[in-house]
């Protein structure tokens, strides 16, 4: 199946001031963002995530390039002539109308017919869950409820695209793990493409169809969740989307299977394309995928690099357990699995193990 | 002594400059509005509706009251003037008062200053400068000659009428509505425009349905300050009015002043509170149903 670009973002730039108080916001990003997908833009605060999502809804002028919506140029229509709808990071209920004239605010300006309008404020408070509280002022409601109406509000007239711009973050622990999954099941009602803002990773990994990893106003890395954190581009994307072991390196060989020489000695075996002899690279390796065995442990995988470490902290968190390992003078992080494992001691004496199928190269 | 008759006690001034100051003066208004006027001033202690019949009825030649128009032109004159000046004022006050409101902090707080400038002087030294401005051969009279809309010796004769009066009455109270619009503006959430324009709201939809109804305790509050003033104003329908425009302002004025009538002045004065009055409680009722509003719904909250 061909896949449709519902929004098209050619070499964006957005740069706020002049002169000395320049600011690089949005640093020529392209994009292109699927109909009916769930594209997550996921950084850390100040990156430029809202600068982009407001540049999208007209909010923003760009200083350079091009946003296309279904392969129409946007750039010229202002907020109120733009398929798109958002939902704002503070809700921004109106707060002199009930929850339904929220809802049918977007409606009345498209200048539906009564008997519409109330059909279609039917039908999205429900899919939220809000009938109930229809005649409510926004005042008369808890954090959820206004997320929920927000929501409903901005669903209502049907958008092309819906811009969520961390909707979820004001909420309570709880609810927000709730939302995640109700959020993306309206999605996949809707089919709705949804462009979500967060700079919760995991937020990121649960809910979408592909991820959008920004640093500093430029796109580190495109993908989805399980490409982002298995296969993470660059050490920015590796230690901002989960936990990650660095090992510096240096290359040794050239050809399929390429040889690293860890700069605390040992050697691993990854194939992996465009790196040449003698690049000083880092190796990537998840804190689950080290291996944790008894100093008398035999190695389990061939392919894989044994050294020698000692247990400096552990921290019990249930299911698993997080390991902090002294190794050649690095701190290695390792987590295991309850059970799974003979239990460790701090200060013990054990024998870590890299398998090279679970190491990633990155170029330092 | 309780903590109770200690507050009480505490109180006191309070009560004392009430009444003293407000209720006192009220009462005595109320006692000689019902009194028969002394013709050299004053009052006759005794009791008289008189002066509220004098207000729409007149004595013929042969004793028979008949109905005489000439006090009810005045009242309406007064409300018209006053109710003009109160939506041009709105009219001006609004976008004035919502520019200010989006400029940065520190040229918003100049701005307010400039609006207040004006109370620093003498309202008679100020509208004696509207005299200056429309009369014969003024400033209006210039322009419009240099312009050629009128010959070098014609005026455009603005003096001494209903607009004369207008001009006046705005200039004098629009810092009035625009304080209060400003306050209102100022506490409004931006964010609710964009999210309006996201839904797809013309420019005049965000003033109609966003902007006006937000501000609504500042429309209210600032109209109630420029129209109340407006109604007892007599510098303005003196000085640009000519004394032949009269409204009640002028009128109750005149009676205290120079037709020695007390009754009739307080009679008047009496009905002019009576307004006021009626007009505060609607602001008080308009203000109770918009206090919802001014709860900002749209921040958020935990939970
Ligand atoms: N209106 C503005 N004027 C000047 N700088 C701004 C403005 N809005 C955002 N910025 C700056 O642009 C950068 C990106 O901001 P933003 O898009 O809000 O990031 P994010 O949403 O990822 O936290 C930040 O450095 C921020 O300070
Ligand atoms: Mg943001």
């Amino acid at each position: 199946m061909r896949k449709n670009v519902a929004v098209d973002i050619q070499q964006v730039t957005k740069i706020y001031g002049t002169g000395n108080a320049a600011v690089t916001a949005v640093n020529n990003v392209t994009l292109q963002i699927y109909d009916n997908e769930f594209l997550t833009l996921l950084g850390p605060s100040g990156c430029g995530k809202t600068t982009l999502l407001r540049m999208i809804a007209g909010f923003e002028d760009m200083t350079k390039g091009h946003i296309n919506l279904f392969g129409e140029e946007i750039e010229d229509l202002p907020p109120n002539q733009r398929p798109v709808n958002t939902v704002f990071q503070h809700y921004a209920l109106f707060p002199h109308l009930s929850v339904y004239e929220n809802v049918a605010f977007g409606l009345r300006r498209l200048k539906k017919s009564e008997a519409e309008i109330d059909h279609r404020c039917k039908e999205v408070l429900a899919l939220t869950q809000m009938e109930a509280l229809a005649e409510r002022r926004p005042s008369q409601m808890s954090g959820g409820q206004q997320q929920r109406v927000a929501l409903a509000r901005a669903l209502a007239p049907n958008p092309k695209v819906l811009l969520l711009d961390e909707p979820l973050s004001a909420l309570d622990l709880k609810l927000r793990q709730a939302m995640r999954d109700e959020l993306k099941q309206l999605q996949q009602k809707t089919g709705i493409t949804f462009i979500f803002v967060t700079h919760d990773q995991e937020e990121a990994l649960a809910m979408s169809d592909r991820i959008v990893v920004i640093s500093e106003g430029k796109v580190q890395q495109v993908g989805t969740p399980q490409a982002v954190y298995e296969a993470p581009a660059n050490r920015f994307v590796a230690n901002f989307i989960g936990e990650a072991n660095m090992l510096e390196a240096s290359c040794k060989t050239t050809g399929k299977n390429m040889t690293f020489t860890l700069v605390g000695g040992g050697t691993l075996k990854i194939s992996t394309p465009d790196v040449a002899a003698g690049d000083a690279v880092t190796i990537m390796i998840r804190p689950e995928k080290v291996k944790v065995l008894a100093k008398t442990g035999k190695k389990t995988t061939p392919s894989s690099l044994q050294m020698e470490a000692k247990v400096i902290e552990q921290t019990y968190l249930g299911s698993v357990t997080h390991l902090d390992l002294a190794c050649d003078g690095q701190t290695l992080k390792a987590c295991i699995n309850q059970g799974a494992h003979a239990s460790f001691a701090t200060g013990d004496e054990v024998l870590i193990e890299i398998p090279a199928d679970n190491c990633r190269v990155l170029r330092s | 002594m309780s903590i109770k008759r200690l507050r009480l006690l505490g109180l006191l001034p309070t009560w004392v400059t009430i009444g003293v100051l407000m209720i006192g003066p009220l009462l005595i208004m109320a006692a000689v509005s019902l009194m028969e006027a002394n013709v050299y001033g004053g009052v006759h202690l005794r009791f008289d509706v008189s002066s509220y019949v004098q207000i729409l009825f007149d004595k013929n030649l042969f004793d028979e009251t008949e109905f005489n128009p000439a006090y009810l032109i005045i009242i309406m004159r007064s409300f018209m003037l006053a109710l003009g000046a109160t939506g041009l004022a709105l009219l001006i006050g609004f976008p004035a008062a919502y520019y200010i409101a989006r400029q940065p902090d520190h040229r918003k707080n100049l701005l307010v200053f400039l609006i207040t400038i004006p109370f620093w002087t003498n309202l008679l030294v100020r509208t004696f400068a509207w005299v200056i401005i429309l009369g014969r051969g003024g400033f209006m009279d210039q322009v419009g000659s240099f312009l050629n809309i009128i010959g070098p010796d014609e005026s455009i004769n603005l003096m001494y009428t209903n607009t004369a009066i207008l001009i006046g009455l705005v200039y004098s109270y629009l810092p009035l509505m625009v304080l209060p619009l400003y306050a209102s503006m100022e506490k409004m959430d931006v964010r609710l425009l964009e999210a309006g324009a996201d839904l797809y709201a013309n420019r005049y939809e965000l003033i109609r349905r966003i902007i006006v109804p937000l501000t609504m305790p500042g429309i209210i509050g600032g109209s109630i300050l420029v129209f109340v003033p407006c109604l007892g104003a007599f510098i303005a329908p003196d000085l640009l009015g000519g004394g032949k425009k009269l409204m009640l302002g002028s009128l109750v004025q005149l009676q205290f002043a120079t037709s020695r009538n007390w009754p009739f002045g307080a009679a008047i004065a009496m009905m002019l509170l009576a307004i006021v009055v009626i007009a505060l409680m609607v602001n008080a009722r308009a203000a109770r149903r918009h206090a919802v509003y001014e709860q900002t719904g749209a921040e958020a909250t935990h939970g």
